[in-house]
């Protein structure tokens, strides 16, 4: 500062530091303002955990929580990571992705969480208030409007992301869903998230949401296999968004490359390596026992394989009997107001992003990756929550329908018409949920209590192990989930371990010099497992009598004094 | 060439010449090579007796040490992330009450800078008669002092014009006699800071680019601050943050240095280490916290700064963080990042084994819990990049053998802490460094073009893993070189102003300097000592 300028500031000052102090202080001021909280949101999530709690009781008392054949062996995984013959990392196994039992683990160490499922309706429960919170937020960060591109506050009203939650929460096939320990719920709450950092993104440009948005795509790939398919989506989805928001092409280099590494190629990579560390190939989860290719191997004469117009009957029918055939129809409505009302707006990208996960699906139910039944088809329901995947997406597009329809309502002479639309859209959302469950008629949950009431053979035989047996039981875990499952701790299988490496393959030579105290074989015929192929007749058995069958199961037991 | 006498000027308590007799000019005591010894016989024995279980105690060791590293850097970079800056008055220059401030300007083989080194401290504001600034100058360096001789400095005590724009710079020439560093330079000139009445000090290097208004947003902090706090540090960036993925590099470590790591260190009450440069300390503090002989750094130690910090806190003083940024040139060469981290990497192990040559006691004046703090700062640092290339060695050549021996080395106890860290924390180092870029690359030159360099943060990590067996090696043979940072790679004439300088400046009119005649007569010693 020249010495004219000083002259004139001097004689203002009667004490030099008065006047710093003050600017001082409105320095403070401005510094520690907070954001102020959206108590919505925590309101959303406390109805979230409510509902969530509630329905894991109702489905408890129905005995319904351990229904499908997976459920088991996702418990059955989490558990014996740290408990068990050898239990470790390793036990994670090759075929299904690893986080939901990672989650599950630290309940399902606890005999009681095991044996009831509770492990897994925890971690599905806490995901499922989670992804609730999030359709809010998300819904109110893709209709946020400031008065200043700079406010931190949106002035929109918070209805339609209270209607957009609420069809997401009330929905009875997802409370049937959140109350299993399947792994659906884990990779909605990771996708939603991506979805809601990618929008806060595109609308406040702060560039942490993309490492964020990346984390959670990293930990939804390592959920689900779709989200291989939509990490893939996220990273193209940030590259538009660059460009749309007018960052440079280096800009757009650096975010995208960010995102495509720690939201796409990370993860990738690390389930490769673990598979080849493992296991000694990188495509073990492609190819291994039990792998997706596996199961299908037997099933590709389905009549929807390679049949556009049946696979996309049966995933209608899938996501119809799972979402609802108004919220399909109002969300179908809310996508095409969604991109002609954005004209495809970087806000909007990550939703839409989402929403290819439905084509995705029919594609893999097309070409045999996947199967599904419907009883048109097929004669049986099987894997119809693959329907529900649609569901997080519905629930996004309903709330920006119900937003623009606000807006309409607003600017328009029918203004009065606001509360009857807002009282409409609440008492249907709570008819979806209350209905269903008045008349017990929730689909998935008949599916999978179906599935588990066939089961006889495999309950019986897991009832015969648990009360009449003891010692290490060698037994192939593939497709014997429900043997297994009450008798874990002892179990032999293709993962255990000692101190010289792999025991399975040893055991099956020589089941008696391996510590093997009892031999559990399935017998149906077309499907006989491996402990079966390799044993049964064979002189190895010498040292062991048979103590039980049934029409599926065989079971040997050490003779005494072997 | 005056020569000053310390004992005539300056008046250190003898308290304190006691407790800080402990230097860096001895690199071990005798307990200490005594201790290390036994420890290697230990090992050899081991070895010699049972070679795999000795291994499997190394490597556990190892794993034990890099937790309790992980756990302090987190925890220290998470409550940077929250730590509340001090608040702070606004000072004008006009302020009657503004202290004498101090500025010293270590140069060394800076001629080419001169000139653009005096206009940056020439746009510092504070009053001209409050001002000192020291430009440092050792007596041998014939190219920088004439640069200074050319463009109208004169030597600490000479008469000046009053109209002199150059009024409040002087030139120290640093005597020979004492170990060429920058630390020798700064103590040689602390009389003269003590003669003009100084209450602050700061140091800038060459190449230095502070804000305009860092003194007076020292003196702000200063007078909000409580009196404990004795030391400010300012922000040290780069402006040259795209030039390659070496500056870039640089660039994301000192922003999560001074942005994370220092706040934290700071918020937890932990010993600092100071950043050599921009650091404002109150004089008196200094004084308090000499060394034997009076000597306020250490100038046997490369990272004298790290030990100043330690001092400080030793002495019951606080060092905080001053909301202002210098700028500094990035390096742009791989030798040069060598050069500079055998500097620091050595100094930082220089420190370590000063403050454990007296466990207890040290521990006791700092405080327990410091003392393991800024021990696992300085010994464990280096000791990090020494190591991390063995397990990267190891990792490796399992993932190629799937070798039986070293899945020995690491049984189930050791085994998963092992994976969690070679999974987790490298991830999240990583993590760091990208986070921290996204947070700040807006602002910068590269943007987020830089993003791409964070991802070749382990092949530096590597080198200077290089660097620190070097010195490390360099300081067991006693070669303790101090190895100066070359500057002006790009240096831009427009940020010279040509206003402050004499035209037509006449050599011969100006009285000859001790140290310019020395070099003149062909007695310099010279070497790349700083």
């Amino acid at each position: 500062m020249s010495d004219a300028d000083s002259t004139e500031v001097i004689p203002k000052l009667r004490w030099p530091g008065a006047q710093a102090q003050l600017t001082a202080a409105a320095e403070t001021l401005v510094i520690r303002l907070k954001p102020r909280r959206d108590w919505a949101a925590f309101a959303v999530g406390g109805a979230a955990a409510v509902l969530g709690i509630a329905a894991v009781v109702y489905f408890f008392h129905y005995n319904a929580i351990l229904g499908y054949r997976d459920a088991y062996s996702h418990l059955e995984i989490s558990r014996r990571v740290l408990d068990g013959l050898s239990p470790g990392i390793a036990q994670l196994g090759g075929i299904w992705l690893p986080l939901p039992h990672m989650l599950q683990a630290v309940f399902a160490w606890n005999w009681t969480l095991y044996r009831t499922g509770l492990a897994g309706s925890i971690v599905s429960c806490g995901c499922y208030t989670g992804s609730s919170v999030l359709v809010y937020k998300t819904i109110r960060a893709l209709t946020s409007r400031r008065r200043k591109p700079t406010s931190r506050w949106s002035t929109s009203p918070r209805w339609p992301a209270l209607i957009g939650a609420g069809v997401f929460m009330a929905n009875p096939n997802l409370l049937y869903q959140q109350s299993t320990p399947m792994d659906e719920l884990p990779l909605y709450l990771f996708l939603l998230w991506t979805v809601y950092c990618l929008v806060r993104w595109a609308e406040t440009d702060r560039t942490p949401y993309v490492l964020k948005a990346a984390l959670c795509s990293m930990a939804a790939m390592f959920c689900r296999y779709e989200a291989w398919f939509l990490g893939l989506v996220f990273t193209i989805c940030v590259l538009i968004i660059c460009r749309k928001t007018g960052h440079s092409w280096r800009d757009t280099r650096g975010l995208t490359l960010v995102f495509g590494c720690f939201g796409f190629l990370l993860p990738l990579g690390a389930w490769l390596t673990y598979n080849t560390v493992i296991f000694g190939t990188p495509i073990y989860f492609l190819t291994g026992p039990d792998s997706s290719s596996d199961q299908m191997a037997s099933q590709q004469n389905e009549p929807e394989i390679h049949h556009w117009g049946l696979t996309l009957k049966a995933y209608a029918t899938a996501a119809t009997a799972d979402i609802g055939l108004a919220v399909i129809a109002a969300a179908v409505l809310g996508l095409i107001v969604l991109i002609v009302g954005e004209r495809l707006s970087a806000r909007s990208l990550p939703v839409l992003g989402l929403a290819l996960v439905v084509p995705f699906y029919t594609y893999t139910l097309e070409s045999g990756e996947e199967p599904i039944s419907t009883p048109l088809i097929n004669g049986t329901i099987y894997n119809f929550r693959f329907g529900l995947i649609g569901l997080p997406v519905a629930a996004l597009l309903i709330g920006y329908l119900v937003h623009r329809l606000l807006d309409w309502l607003s600017t328009s002479w029918i203004r009065a018409l606001r509360p009857v639309v807002l009282i409409a859209a609440l008492l249907a959302v709570a008819a979806t949920c209350a209905v269903p469950f008045a008349r017990h008629q929730i689909v998935l949950e008949d599916e999978a209590v179906t599935s588990n009431s066939t089961q006889v053979d495999p309950h019986a035989a897991a009832n015969f192990l648990q009360h009449y047996t003891s010692g290490a039981i060698l037994i192939d875990t593939v497709q014997n989930e429900m043997v297994v499952f009450p008798v874990l701790d002892r179990t032999m299988y293709s993962g255990t371990r000692d101190s010289q490496g792999n025991v399975w393959n040893k055991a099956l030579r020589n089941p008696a010099a391996n510590g093997v105290d009892v031999i559990v074989m399935r017998t149906t015929l077309g499907d006989r497992d491996v402990v079966y192929t390799a044993l049964y007749g064979t002189p190895a058995m010498a040292a062991y009598r048979e103590v039980y069958h049934n029409g599926s199961y065989l079971i040997y037991e050490l003779k005494p004094g072997q | 060439m005056t020569q000053f006498d310390y004992s005539e000027h300056v008046e250190y308590p003898r308290h304190h010449r006691r407790a800080h007799s402990a230097s860096a000019a001895v690199f071990l005591s005798r307990a200490q090579k005594i201790s290390a010894l036994t420890l290697l016989g230990a090992v050899g024995a081991g070895i010699a007796l049972s070679p795999l279980a000795t291994a499997t105690v190394l490597v556990g060791a190892c794993i034990v040490f890099y937790i309790c590293l992980s756990v302090f850097r987190l925890t220290v970079v998470l409550f940077g992330r929250r730590h509340k800056p001090l608040r702070r008055m606004t000072v004008l220059p006009q302020d009657l009450a503004l202290p004498h401030y101090a500025v010293l300007l270590p140069v060394h083989k800076e001629a080419n800078m001169l000139r653009h080194l005096v206009s940056r401290v020439s746009k510092l504001e504070y009053p001209r008669e409050r001002l000192h600034v020291l430009l440092l100058i050792e007596h041998d360096d014939v190219e920088t002092l004439a640069a200074a001789r050319a463009i109208g400095l004169r030597e600490v005590g000479g008469n000046r014009a009053a109209d002199d724009l150059l009024s409040h710079l002087s030139v120290v020439v640093i005597p020979p006699g004492g170990p060429k560093t920058k630390p020798n330079a700064m103590n040689v000139a602390m009389p003269w800071v003590l003669a003009a009445g100084c209450e602050l000090l700061t140091i800038y290097d060459a190449e230095d680019r502070p804000d305009p208004d860092q003194l007076l947003r020292a003196v702000g902090t200063f007078r909000l601050a409580p009196s404990r706090v004795s030391c400010l540090q300012a922000e040290l960036a780069f402006w040259n943050d795209d030039t390659n993925w070496i500056s870039a590099l640089y660039w994301i470590s000192y922003k999560i240095h001074f942005l994370r790591f220092i706040p934290g260190l700071a918020s937890l009450g932990l010993p600092i280490p100071l950043g050599g440069t921009s650091n404002h300390f109150k004089v008196s503090a200094l004084q308090d916290v000499a060394l034997a002989g009076g000597q306020v750094w250490d100038a046997h130690n490369l990272t004298e700064d790290a030990d100043l910090g330690a001092r400080l806190m030793a002495g019951g003083y606080r060092i905080d963080i001053l909301n202002s940024v210098t700028f500094e040139e990035a390096p742009v060469s791989i030798r040069v990042v060598d050069k500079q981290q055998r500097r620091w990497k050595g100094g930082y192990l220089q420190t370590g084994l000063v403050y454990t040559r007296r466990p207890l006691a040290t521990a006791r004046r700092i405080g327990p819990v410091r003392w393991i703090c800024f021990n696992l700062l300085m010994l464990g640092t280096p000791l990090s990049f020494l190591i991390n290339p063995i397990f990267y060695a190891l990792t490796g050549l399992y993932f190629l053998t799937g070798s039986n021996l070293i899945e020995r080395l690491f049984p189930t106890v050791i085994y998963y802490p092992a994976l969690a860290l070679l999974v987790l924390g490298n991830f999240l180092l990583v993590y760091e460094l990208v986070l921290t870029c996204l947070e700040e690359a807006g602002s910068t030159r590269g943007r987020y073009g830089l993003l791409r360099y964070m991802l070749l943060a382990p092949v530096m990590w590597l080198w200077m893993s290089r660097s620190t067996y070097i010195a490390t090696f360099e300081l067991l043979i006693g070669k303790r070189a101090w190895h100066k940072t070359p500057h002006g790679h790009d240096l831009d004439e427009a940020e010279v102003d040509s206003s402050l300088f004499r035209t037509g400046f006449a050599l011969s009119d100006e009285p000859a300097w001790s140290g310019g005649s020395d070099a003149g007569t062909g007695t310099s010693t010279g070497g790349e000592a700083w």
